[in-house]
């Protein structure tokens, strides 16, 4: 009985698997940013369950609806799967509101991830800016683990935020900076007092680091404003669009390529991204 | 294999599917002709070439439940809507709501997440189709890789002979339909008025467009001001959209509380404004001019790269239902001719 059940949940992409909250986090200090630990409660459900870094869930607030949202977490980390959501509409709200103990559903992995065999035997400039950080940091931690290490060239991480505050992940960023083998900078819109790091938007900043084109691949996510003028200055250090890679975020429903909400141009963001290089993005619509 | 049957014998004919079939065909519903479950065969409306709503609704509900959920003690219970139990038969189609079906197939029925609420209705259902005499003024199926009697996508298809109908079975399906007693042997005069008929009825439909060229003409104008012409007059109602058959966006909804509810979708449209409108405000198509390119270019350029078709089958009905008189071939036209 209980097989015959999970034969029709394998087959029928739209039906949600139970997730228990295990953990939540406040992010930030406006607290608008929370990052839910989600562990599954059927332990066949976890064993199907294979990822890489950029590919995202639906994640189900019954009653509510359901939403998308990057796994922040890496596949390299057993436990729970992490979700970083900013609290915006009815279902963040209510999710924000939602503590340990309590369910959400969850679809996926859906969407392709970063190409990290493209990534593979190359420098990695990841470069993030808000909130927006979720999937790199599931791509840093990917590349930085020790078994995975190697295959990558140098990688650099520059990440901003408008205030110290505002800045995710601060743990793993602090660890990120302990290690020989990582470049990191951060940095903050205004100085403010005890900042000892840099200070300046995420372009400029991208600009001063310079860090070079050959063999290097880019990986950017923020807010509009801060990509429009980040790529001229990528550009600048010799990046061709092939070079520079980003996740999109769309009004999804289904997720699957069906509901048809999330196109630009040909492509679904949901099933043909959410990561696309800007070789694909260029002379389509900016429906971004 | 083809035979025929006496308008005579229609009804009788129906009447016997009703007891193995649910029976989807061309009725009135208040002031409109609509596809829509039928009880008795006199219900049927025969002489309507364009229905109000195509026949989408019977593969792509306006509203369907997707599953229930129930809160229980480990997580969240779902029971899925998605069993279909009865056999069906959809009586009556026109060729280009079949070519849009065809699209919806392409859509819906892939090898990968394939939408099992959409698959198991078309495979429940054999789908009777009939040729156009007399194609409307707003008709140009001819013009979209279409026409008045293609059989794509048909299990059997009618021509009508003025007093039987040429009866040509596609497939098994048909085969089975084809079966009963009431058809009975066509002759060689029968196939030569069909064929009279397809001839007379082409004479009104236009000729083929020029798809590659408008595909190519549509890739260069997405910046350019023509979109600004073209939605100046478009009020952005969307029907143009809902009640388009290939057209299939969908939104996901729940209906309930967090104890017990249903996930439901609906259809949608994306001339809406809120149809991209994000949580934090920001709205990726923000006025009309990125609704209506988003149209056209999904029509005549998007379905040819990932479905190599056209989302467009010529049924006309935008045409005939716009409010401001927006008409689809001549922005077609417009795109063709542009520089």
């Amino acid at each position: 009985m209980i097989r015959a059940k999970q034969a029709v949940k394998a087959s029928n992409p739209y039906l949600p698997v139970p997730m228990r909250i295990e953990n939540t986090h406040i992010e930030t200090d406006d607290n608008m940013l929370k990052t839910f630990e989600l562990a599954f409660v059927h332990e066949q459900d976890a064993a199907r369950f294979q990822f890489v870094p950029g590919q995202f869930c639906e994640v189900s607030v019954f009653g509510k609806g359901e939403a998308p949202f990057g796994i922040a977490s890496s596949p390299t980390q057993p436990g729970p799967l992490k979700f970083t959501v900013n609290k915006a509409g009815v279902l963040t709200s209510t999710l924000h509101s939602m503590g340990e103990g309590e369910f959400v559903g969850l679809r996926g992995p859906l969407g392709n991830g970063y190409p990290l065999k493209t990534y593979e035997g190359h420098n990695v400039v990841v470069i993030g800016g808000g909130f927006a950080f979720t999937t790199l940091r599931s791509l840093t931690e990917y590349m930085l683990d020790k078994r995975n290490r190697a295959r990558f060239g140098e990688v650099s991480v520059i990440y901003g935020a408008r205030t110290p505050g505002l800045l995710l992940y601060k743990e793993q960023l602090a660890a990120w900076e302990q290690r020989a083998d990582a470049h990191v900078h951060l940095t903050i819109d205004v100085a403010v007092p005890g900042w000892e790091k840099l200070v300046g938007f995420v372009p400029d900043i991208v600009a001063k680091v310079a860090p070079s084109s050959k063999d290097t691949y880019a990986v950017i996510c923020g807010p509009p404003v801060m990509i429009k003028f980040t790529l001229p200055k990528l550009t600048a250090l010799g990046f061709k669009p092939e070079q520079i890679y980003t996740s999109l975020e769309r009004r999804m429903k289904c997720g699957i390529g069906k509901c048809g909400r999330c196109n630009i141009g040909p492509y679904y963001v949901c099933k043909d991204g959410p990561v696309f290089s800007y070789a694909q993005l260029a002379g389509l619509p900016q429906e971004y | 294999m083809t035979k025929k049957i006496d308008k005579t014998d229609i009804n009788a004919f129906l009447g016997s599917l009703l007891q193995d079939y649910a029976l989807y065909a061309p009725a009135r519903e208040a002031k409109y002709v609509t596809f829509r479950e039928i009880h008795a065969p006199e219900e049927i409306v025969w002489d309507c070439l364009v229905t109000r709503e195509p026949p989408k609704d019977v593969f792509l509900p306006q509203t369907e439940v997707l599953f229930s959920y129930i809160r229980g003690a480990d997580g969240v219970v779902v029971q899925s809507n998605e069993a279909v139990e009865r056999e069906r038969i959809v009586w009556g189609m026109r060729p280009c709501d079949a070519q849009a079906l065809l699209v919806q197939d392409a859509v819906f029925d892939t090898a990968e997440n394939r939408d099992v609420y959409y698959a198991n209705k078309r495979a429940k259902t054999t789908v009777v189709g009939i040729g156009c005499n007399q194609p409307l003024s707003t008709c140009f199926c001819t013009a979209v890789d279409g026409g008045p009697f293609k059989k794509d996508g048909f299990d059997l298809f009618l021509t009508d002979l003025g007093d039987a109908y040429l009866s040509e079975a596609l497939t098994g399906k048909g085969e089975k339909l084809l079966a009963s007693p009431f058809f009975h042997a066509s002759r060689k005069a029968d196939e030569k008025a069909a064929q009279a008929l397809e001839k007379a009825a082409l004479e009104h439909l236009p000729e083929a467009m020029d798809v590659k060229t408008i595909q190519k003409h549509l890739d260069e104008l997405v910046a350019s001001p023509f979109w600004d012409e073209v939605q100046a007059s478009c009020i952005g109602c969307g029907v143009c959209t809902l009640l388009c058959p290939v057209c299939h966006c969908f939104d996901i909804v729940d209906e309930g509380t967090a104890a017990c509810g249903q996930r439901v979708r609906n259809w949608d449209t994306c001339q809406y404004c809120v149809y991209t409108l994000e949580a934090s405000g920001h709205n990726p198509r923000p006025a009309g001019r990125e609704r209506v390119r988003q149209r056209l270019m999904h029509k005549f350029d998007y379905y040819l790269v990932n479905q190599g078709v056209l989302g467009c089958v010529g049924c006309g009905r935008c045409v005939q239902l716009c409010p401001v008189n927006l008409d689809i071939r001549q922005i077609v036209d417009e795109i063709g001719a542009a520089k």
